[in-house]
């Protein structure tokens, strides 16, 4: 609100700010290590040498909440483990994103029962959701690049 | 004298071609069996393959896939035979695509593709309706629905040819 | 003024960087040295057990194949010998020998997975890079034999589903010669690097008395000598006709875990070498009933983490009644518990790793029977509204 108006004249300046903040965003976006079963496993093995996820800037997988600003939810949450979720996401500062990584995070997959939270968006909000079982790297790479365009639409006056 | 050795690997295979493969711009291909997203198969004048009989919904161990019939008729014919499947569904995000419809199905109309780029931004947006999974009319066919003699194509699993 | 000695009690996990799968350990610790320890499990529960009630056998193979990602092949495997055993079919040799085939490919995965886990637990990033990256390997062969990286379904009841064509046997045994060439680089590594030594010889030292006492099976239980494998003393599918040598270790220490799995991937490449040379003809499946005869039985498998226990009955329906899994790594883990007692606290997630825990195959639910005495059996919707109402 405040920024737009004091420099609305000069619409050149807050186009580039924009553009600036979001290539920060999307190229330095740093993941919290949230495994929980076999989807971890394809995620660890992005972060291997074959597909590298250190291209995108995901190049530490920061273990505490209070470094990382994208939390990947690779495998199913039961209920046990939502509240450790829940609290882990609000320990995050902002800005942060959530991607939802395989069946049984976006949607409780196969294991439509009791034991298992029905998609992770009953207790997080989610931005990107990535099918398969488990997802291919390549797969997860296709979302993360999915999510890096999300965020480049955004725009200043949603967070001024 | 372990340090030398040590660093002397990793020296070597500095020089050495990196393994690391830049996707998105360069992709490699995958296998030949590889289980990816479905298609719904046509025939060679492009009548659909799918016969509407639900085995694979009824087959698939996430019950991933609705599937709605309705009667052909010549008038307006969508498959050979008496059913065609007029919804057919799939919940992209449900689906373990373990390749079990692939096996049950008896005229081989859903088959699993190659494309794996499977992401979507909101959960209503995963479930596939027939017309994002059919495949494109073949060369020398006509679309669906045709207008066909009576008489002809009454057998659900003819001889007929499949596009190549 | 007497001053008690606090014992402090430190959590770790369910999320922590030493761990890849959730579970809550408690250790205290008096000054760095553990004096206790205790487990927490659960967190990965998914009530497969209860799903296979309502899905008829071939669903529940699908189900079962996803208890774990890292040995799904050998859970399929296990049901499949217990069902078939049960309807009294008999396979045909080459999907047997096929079976073989890829539980072996699947133990190379699994130990290389291992080795890199490990040594990133010990700080050994290199060594992680470097197998996973020799690991892909078997990944493309497994994708080129049975179309996915994980959970690969190649199974199905009364057979395989896949075919070793001639080009994919060119391709095993080239990926084969190129991964011996690099395993025995890391059995020198292993063995001879002073740096990784330290973290490893001596550490977490199991004699063969307190070895049987705990129950330790598997790669860890014949580090300290104890001769067991299910695939030498029980051989099960194809494995009378293709022998396996029993490998052990007399020290007991991580660094003879580190060798016996080593030395496991050479007797997997030498199998598989075997396998393709003497591959016999046949059918790839026989007709199995829809309805499977009455009766109970159990199946014995070796996963690439121990002795795999499968226990199936089956009501004459098609759906199958009950089938309790028991999976390898719950006995070793109270071995963790044990053995951590006296070890400094940077040692913990080394003696954790050295075990190969899957903590996705521990998840078990058991029936508590309450004060009146009697076992009560929930419905789907009852069970699923008691756990909703207890996470509350």
């Amino acid at each position: 609100m405040g920024v737009t108006n004091k420099l609305g004249e000069m619409g050149v300046v807050t186009l580039r700010l924009e553009e600036a903040v979001n290539w920060a965003r999307t190229n330095a976006m740093w993941p919290m290590l949230f495994g929980l079963a076999c989807c971890a496993i394809e995620m660890m093995s992005t972060q291997a040498s074959n597909y590298d996820m250190s291209r995108f800037g995901m190049e530490l997988m920061r273990p505490s909440p209070r470094q990382s600003d994208l939390m990947i939810v690779a495998g199913r949450v039961s209920r046990k483990m939502a509240p450790v979720l829940r609290r882990l996401y609000d320990q995050m500062p902002d800005p942060k994103w959530v991607l939802s990584m395989g069946d049984c995070a976006s949607c409780g997959g196969v294991f439509n029962n009791y034991a298992i939270v029905q998609g992770v968006d009953e207790i997080v909000p989610v931005d990107v959701y990535v099918a398969g079982c488990p997802p291919r790297p390549e797969q997860l790479m296709h979302g993360i690049i999915t999510l890096h365009e999300r965020i480049k639409q955004n725009r200043l006056a949603d967070w001024a | 004298m372990n340090l030398i050795r040590g660093f002397a690997t990793t020296i070597k295979h500095v020089f050495e071609e990196p393994v690391t493969i830049q996707f998105p711009e360069e992709e490699r291909p995958v296998r030949e069996r590889f289980k990816g997203r479905h298609a719904l198969k046509r025939y060679d004048n492009g009548l659909e393959k799918c016969i509407g009989c639900s085995l694979c919904a009824a087959a698939c161990p996430a019950d991933a896939i609705w599937v709605e019939a309705a009667e052909n008729s010549d008038e307006a014919r969508y498959s050979p035979g008496e059913r065609y499947a007029r919804t057919y569904e799939i919940n992209m995000i449900r689906c373990i695509f373990c390749g079990y419809c692939e096996d049950a199905c008896p005229t081989e109309a859903i088959v699993l593709e190659h494309e794996y780029r499977l992401s979507f931004n909101d959960r209503v947006d995963a479930v596939y309706t027939k017309d994002m999974l059919i495949d494109p009319v073949p060369p020398g066919g006509q679309d669906t629905p045709q207008v066909t003699e009576p008489g002809k194509f009454t057998r659900s699993i003819p001889e007929m040819k499949d596009p190549d | 003024m007497q001053s008690k000695i606090d014992k402090f009690t430190i959590p770790i996990g369910p999320q922590h960087p030493a761990l890849k799968e959730p579970g809550h350990f408690e250790f205290s610790v008096d000054g760095e040295i553990v004096t206790d320890a205790s487990v927490r499990l659960g967190y990965v529960h998914r009530g497969i057990e209860k799903g296979t009630e309502g899905r008829n056998w071939v669903q529940s193979l699908y189900l079962l194949e996803r208890i774990c990602g890292i040995c799904s092949h050998v859970h399929a495997t296990a049901y499949c010998l217990g069902v078939e055993k049960l309807a009294g079919v008999e396979v045909p040799p080459r999907a047997q020998a096929i079976r073989v085939l890829v539980a072996e490919l699947e133990r190379v995965h699994s130990h290389m997975l291992w080795l890199g886990v490990a040594a990133h637990e010990a700080g050994f990033d290199t060594l992680f890079m470097y197998s996973w990256r020799d690991r892909e390997t078997v990944m493309n062969l497994l994708e080129g034999i049975t179309g996915n990286r994980v959970n690969y379904s190649a199974n199905v009841l009364g057979g395989v589903k896949c075919d070793i064509s001639a080009e994919q046997d060119e391709a095993i045994r080239q990926g084969v010669d190129f991964l011996e060439e690099r395993t025995r680089h890391y059995l020198e590594v292993v063995t001879s690097d002073m740096m990784f030594l330290r973290r490893t010889r001596g550490v977490a030292t199991t004699p063969k008395a307190q070895a049987r006492e705990l129950g330790l099976i598997g790669p860890t239980g014949r580090a300290s000598g104890i001769s067991h494998d299910v695939r030498v003393d029980a051989p099960y599918a194809a494995y009378d006709i293709y022998p396996v040598k029993l490998i052990t270790a007399t020290a007991g220490d991580l660094e003879a875990r580190f060798i016996v799995r080593i030395n496991e991937l050479f007797e997997s490449y030498r199998v598989i070498r075997q396998i393709l040379d003497t591959l016999p003809e046949g059918e790839l499946t026989v007709r199995m009933p829809r309805r499977i005869k009455e009766g109970e039985t159990v199946s014995r498998v070796e996963a690439p983490r121990g002795e795999l226990f499968y226990f199936i009955k089956s009501n004459g329906t098609d759906t199958p009644e009950r089938i309790k899994v028991r999976t390898p790594t719950l006995p070793n883990m109270a071995s963790v518990l044990v053995l951590a007692i006296g070890h400094q606290l940077a040692d913990i997630p080394m003696i954790l790793t050295g075990i190969d825990p899957c903590f996705s195959c521990n998840d078990r639910m058991v029936v508590v029977k309450d004060s009146g005495g009697d076992n009560r059996a929930m419905t789907w919707e009852a069970l699923r509204q008691y756990g909703i109402e207890y996470y509350r």
